[in-house]
């Protein structure tokens, strides 16, 4: 009987034919897209206070958490909180009303916030932050509950922590560099360890049967080679000694072994490596730069790249997974700019300062 | 009124019209509707869009009813 | 609608500002486009300290749930708003905050309760269940009897012997009794934590429980009470500061300069000097009329009562282009035509006319909800006049048998049509109606389209020749049958009796035609099809041939008229049949049952039919009428002022 089953699943994953309710999930991440602020009314927000950015936020999409939270915090606080609560409640809403292997595909690709809050409750407890410090960086997205953050944001040190995640699929990971951690005294054999998982979690669930499916698979690996890019460059940068794996398998051009190698070569070598990649139209023009002005520029250009990505494929195939994506996409970007705003006025950043900040 | 098998064969024909087309409309409104109800659930404006591709696919069962009205006009 | 540029120096902006809004006639065109001179105006300062009131506001008007208030009553909202906004949120988020640790605290209780509930009936203290060096303790639930413990273990304790156990062993046999336990469906509850006997912590709580539970009273009490006190002034308070912020927001729409302002912006023509009289009055600002082509301009619906009724039906498919013709008054008459026919009945009709008067005097607050009560009573009226003089229907019931009426020269029989035996006339009459109405959409996408584009237009009139040859070819098909439908007669038979009035001897060539399989296909109904084809391959390429299908299509798809007509008629004719006889032959039982079952049963077909027949008369028009001529996306008139601001907020 199981054998049955299991040959029974074997085919089904084989088919080009997807589980999942696509019109109706699609069709309400189009009508959510919609009410994503339009650029005229960033420009307003850079004319206008944070308590007015603050209201008008309350007007639209942000309504329910303003209503909530308006007594209880001030100013970029309350905007932060809000947008913050805001991306989290439309995100768990998505993967709520979905169904099938699309569910799965989106929780799988929402998980990448239980990384992120795993890593900021790290990265907190090593440079000793307080809790309401840590508390403000975690994004309740995931699959961990609320709750389930709350008890872990009260365990003391990092190695409860880790134990804390038992149960979740990062802990074995995090538990085979817990040696190497104690060792070299820094956290990133657990950061490399929580994204090699995630994103070989993720890619188990997108299988690749249908053309949508495929483009996903693309997408994921393009960012695996963004984060590999990323890392190289802080490699070779900081010209810091490695004994590990830092890479992630899986990117879409450019191979793990590949980026082994690019630590070592000279710049100009390197710079005729990328070329062959389409990546090189973004970053070699910020690459010549990177001595003098840093590393920020660089990373911004490839993170703009992967957003553009997306956007740009979300329209081919509207009923599937993509449009899903690119929404996600928009919407961080959104819930980013009005916190640069929002902190920009803060700082009493002038409007042309924060105006080049924004991604819109 | 005794049918001959003639008459017989008409009237399935009629039923197989009906119900094909029927099955394909049920169908399509299922997926349209899906994604109707969706959008409105997001926005309540889209109602008057969304009811008018949700009743696009009626199309379909009104010609196998006017086959199977064609159809059924042979056999008297 | 004209285009007016108002400019004037930074001072005058808040005067302008201030008429412009009582005014309520200009929809303002946002600035948007930025460069080095132009600049987007900032808020005036009055908005920051609303804005800030306002979010309070609305955080303690959503604690003090003001939106399931009935009726809202205009309060002055006068002196230091602010100041009366940040005291009343600090009494109401105090106590809410009160209240919902005493929430929490109520809700940690219940589960403490819980969890020692099954340990509440052994005679043991929370700390005898664990210390132990040589013993090893099982608490949990099982679902078979402990029978043959005695022969794993030779000493033990145990508590309880059915569902909740606890089960002292030496630590030695603690793997045999796992197992052993495992196999009787043993699940583990753990101890929970603490000290003392279950029994007696659970009667401590629940006297703190009960404490609680009056404070949480007491709290609801305080905030009903401050609910009562200021409901109105919150909820005035807030139409109250949204008009301010709306105000000190507007220079954000205006072009600035270093020392003037710039409002653009669509007032109906005709009260442009009512405006301009308005603004003179502050002085300082030059107001001029743009000449700009009517196309861009936002869009206000303008019909007389009650008409305008329906313009929501309209706004929903979506608002005309400026340069569209408004199909508002055609929707008025059709909408109801095609409801009423599809129900046609008089019991139907009268029920829906009078609910729909009575709810339209409940529902004084829901503009919308109470023009679709008209359109409703609207419906019923047609529909009662179809049950009287069509279909002769009531509930179901025919009222006349075959009754001859003389009017004058002409004699009519009654019913006109029955709605279960005269099918094929009904689909008929469905194309008949397909044809008036799919005809007007042509003619006015004619009238659309002349204005812009020639070729269009002549489509159009290709479009209305295709209309005219399917109608032409269905009417001749069932004409020439045997027995020859009376809607067709009629058609074929219009000319000449026209003809007769006039005194000119005109017929219909109704068998001019090629005959195919019993069949009759008109040569005229064939002319007219080619010259339409014609004129749309001039006028929208070659494709425009194979569209002609789809109008084929859409006149089927009037079908539906009959199709729900007559279904609803079968229905209502099958519960009468059934439950007739019952009601009027079985004594005072079957009167009694039978009306009951007889109500209820009319009471389905009602409000099926009623929610059915609604859909599909706003399908014919949403879909088949107005995608001949409307295009929509028109941006609707919006006038700076108090009316758009607080209905913003619903």
């Amino acid at each position: 009987m199981t054998d049955f089953k299991q040959a029974f699943e074997k085919l089904r994953s084989a088919l080009p034919i997807e589980t999942g309710n696509y019109p109706y999930v699609c069709a309400r991440v189009k009508a959510k897209k919609r009410l994503l602020l339009a650029r005229e009314m960033y420009m307003r927000y850079l004319q206008m206070g944070i308590t007015e950015i603050a209201r008008s936020i309350g007007e639209g999409q942000y309504a329910e958490e303003l209503v909530i939270l308006g007594t209880k915090y001030r100013g970029v606080d309350l905007i932060e909180m809000a947008t913050r609560n805001n991306l989290a409640k439309v995100f768990t809403q998505i993967f709520e009303f979905s169904e099938g292997n699309l569910r799965t595909m989106i929780s799988r690709y929402l998980d990448r916030y239980d990384v992120k809050n795993i890593k900021s409750l790290l990265r907190g407890r090593f440079c000793e932050a307080t809790n309401e410090e840590i508390w403000e960086t975690i994004i309740p997205a995931g699959s961990f509950t609320t709750e389930y953050l709350q008890k872990l944001l009260e365990l003391e040190t990092i190695d409860k922590i880790v134990d804390g995640l038992e149960g979740t699929i990062y802990w074995e990971s995090l538990k085979q560099v817990d040696e190497e951690v104690k060792e070299s005294g820094s956290l990133a054999p657990f950061e490399d360890a929580l994204s090699h998982r995630y994103y070989s979690f993720l890619l188990e669930a997108v299988p690749p049967t249908t053309e949508p499916n495929l483009r996903f698979r693309r997408f994921i690996g393009r960012e695996i080679d963004i984060l590999n890019l990323k890392t190289l460059l802080r490699v070779r940068f900081e010209e810091a000694e490695l004994e590990r794996d830092v890479f992630i398998a899986g990117g879409l051009e450019i191979p793990k072994a590949d980026l082994n190698d690019m630590i070592e070569t000279p710049m100009n070598q390197l710079e005729a490596e990328l070329k062959g990649t389409t990546y090189a139209s973004v970053l070699l023009p910020v690459l010549k730069d990177i001595e003098q002005k840093g590393l920020n520029e660089a990373v911004r250009v490839l993170e703009k790249f992967i957003l553009m990505w997306a956007s740009k494929h979300s329209h081919i195939h509207p009923l599937s997974i993509l449009p899903v994506l690119d929404y996600f996409a928009r919407k961080e970007r959104e819930v980013e700019n009005i916190r640069i705003i929002a902190r920009g006025k803060h700082e009493g950043l002038s409007t042309d300062v924060i105006k080049e900040l924004l991604v819109i | 009124m005794a049918l001959d098998i003639g008459s017989g064969i008409v009237a399935l024909a009629a039923a197989i019209a009906m119900a094909g087309s029927a099955m394909a409309t049920a169908w399509a409104e299922k997926v349209v509707g899906a994604a109707a109800v969706g959008a409105m659930a997001e926005n309540e404006a889209l109602f008057g869009k969304g009811i008018v591709f949700m009743v696009l696919p009626e199309t379909i069962v009104l010609f196998g009813f006017a086959i199977a009205f064609l159809l059924l006009s042979k056999i008297t | 609608m004209c285009r007016v540029l108002i400019v004037g120096p930074h001072d005058s902006l808040d005067p302008t500002v201030d008429a412009l809004y009582s005014l309520e006639v200009l929809h303002i065109l946002d600035f948007l486009e930025e460069d080095e001179t132009f600049k987007m105006g900032k808020p005036s300062a009055k908005s920051a300290s609303a804005s800030d009131s306002l979010i309070k506001l609305r955080s303690i008007s959503s604690i003090l749930e003001l939106d399931e208030l009935k009726e809202k009553k205009e309060v002055p909202v006068e002196g230091d708003v602010g100041g009366k906004i940040t005291s009343l949120e600090l009494q109401i988020s105090d106590e809410d905050n009160a209240r919902k640790k005493i929430e929490s605290r109520i809700s940690a209780i219940d589960l403490r309760i819980k969890s020692l509930e099954p340990f509440s009936n052994f005679p043991l203290t929370l700390e005898l269940y664990s210390g132990y060096d040589s013993l090893q303790v099982f608490t949990g639930r099982v679902s078979k009897g402990l029978e043959g413990l005695s022969g794993v273990v030779k000493s033990f304790e145990l508590f309880g012997h059915e569902k909740f156990i606890a089960l002292f062993v030496p630590k030695g046999k603690a793997s045999n009794v796992q197992s052993f336990l495992s196999d009787r469906g043993f699940v583990a509850v753990d101890v929970p934590e603490g000290k003392g006997l279950p029994s007696s912590i659970i009667k401590k709580l629940k006297t703190e429980k009960k404490g609680l539970e009056k404070r949480l009273e007491k709290s609801q009490e305080t905030l009903n009470t401050l609910r009562e006190k200021h409901a109105h002034f919150l909820l005035s308070a807030e139409d109250f500061l949204s008009i301010e912020v709306e105000k000190a927001e507007a220079p954000l729409r205006c072009c600035t300069t270093e020392h003037s302002f710039a409002l653009d912006g669509w007032i109906p023509t005709e009260r442009y000097d009512e405006v301009k009289a308005g603004l003179d009055r502050i002085g300082t600002l030059y107001v001029e009329k743009i000449e700009e082509e009517e196309e861009e301009s936002p869009v206000l619906l303008d019909n007389p009562e009650p008409v305008s009724r329906v313009e929501f039906l309209i706004h929903m498919f979506s608002t005309p282009d400026s340069d569209e013709l408004d199909p508002t008054p055609i929707v008025f008459f059709v909408f109801p035509l095609f409801f009423g026919f599809m129900i046609g009945d008089i019991g139907y009709g009268v029920m829906m006319m009078v609910l729909a008067l009575a709810l339209q005097s409940k529902l004084k607050g829901m503009p919308d909800f109470r023009n679709l009560m008209l359109i409703m009573f609207w419906g019923g009226l047609f529909a009662l006049f179809f049950g009287l003089f069509v279909f002769g229907d009531a509930f179901g019931i025919p009222i006349f048998e075959h009754m001859e009426v003389q009017f004058g020269f002409i004699t009519l029989k009654f019913p006109l049509f029955e709605k279960l035996h005269d099918v094929v006339n009904l689909l008929l009459l469905s194309i008949v109606a397909a044809f008036i109405h799919l005809g007007i959409g042509y003619v006015f996408g004619f009238i659309n389209e002349v204005k812009h584009n020639k070729r269009h237009a002549l489509a159009k009139v290709g479009w209305i020749s295709v209309l005219i040859g399917f109608f032409t070819l269905i009417i001749v098909m069932a004409y020439m049958r045997d027995y020859p439908p009376s809607v067709a007669t009629f058609f074929v038979e219009l000319p000449q009796t026209v003809g007769q009035t006039i005194g000119l001897n005109i017929a219909f060539p109704a068998d001019w035609g090629l005959v195919l399989g019993g069949w009759t296909i008109s040569y005229i109904a064939i002319i007219f099809l080619v010259v339409g084809i014609i004129f749309l391959v001039v006028g929208e390429g070659p494709l425009g041939v194979v569209e002609t299908i789809s109008l084929l299509a859409n006149m089927v798809s009037y079908a539906r008229l009959a199709g729900v007509a007559v279904a609803k008629g079968a229905t209502a004719n099958a519960f009468n049949s059934m439950l007739l006889p019952w009601f009027l032959g079985g004594g005072i039982v079957g009167l009694v049952i039978g009306g009951v079952f007889l109500v209820l049963s009319h009471l389905v077909v009602f409000v099926l039919g009623a929610i059915s027949s609604g859909i599909q008369a706003i399908r014919l028009n949403y879909v088949e009428f107005f995608l001949k001529f409307f295009k929509g996306n028109g941006l609707k008139f919006k006038p700076f002022g108090k009316a758009e601001t607080v209905s913003k907020e619903v």
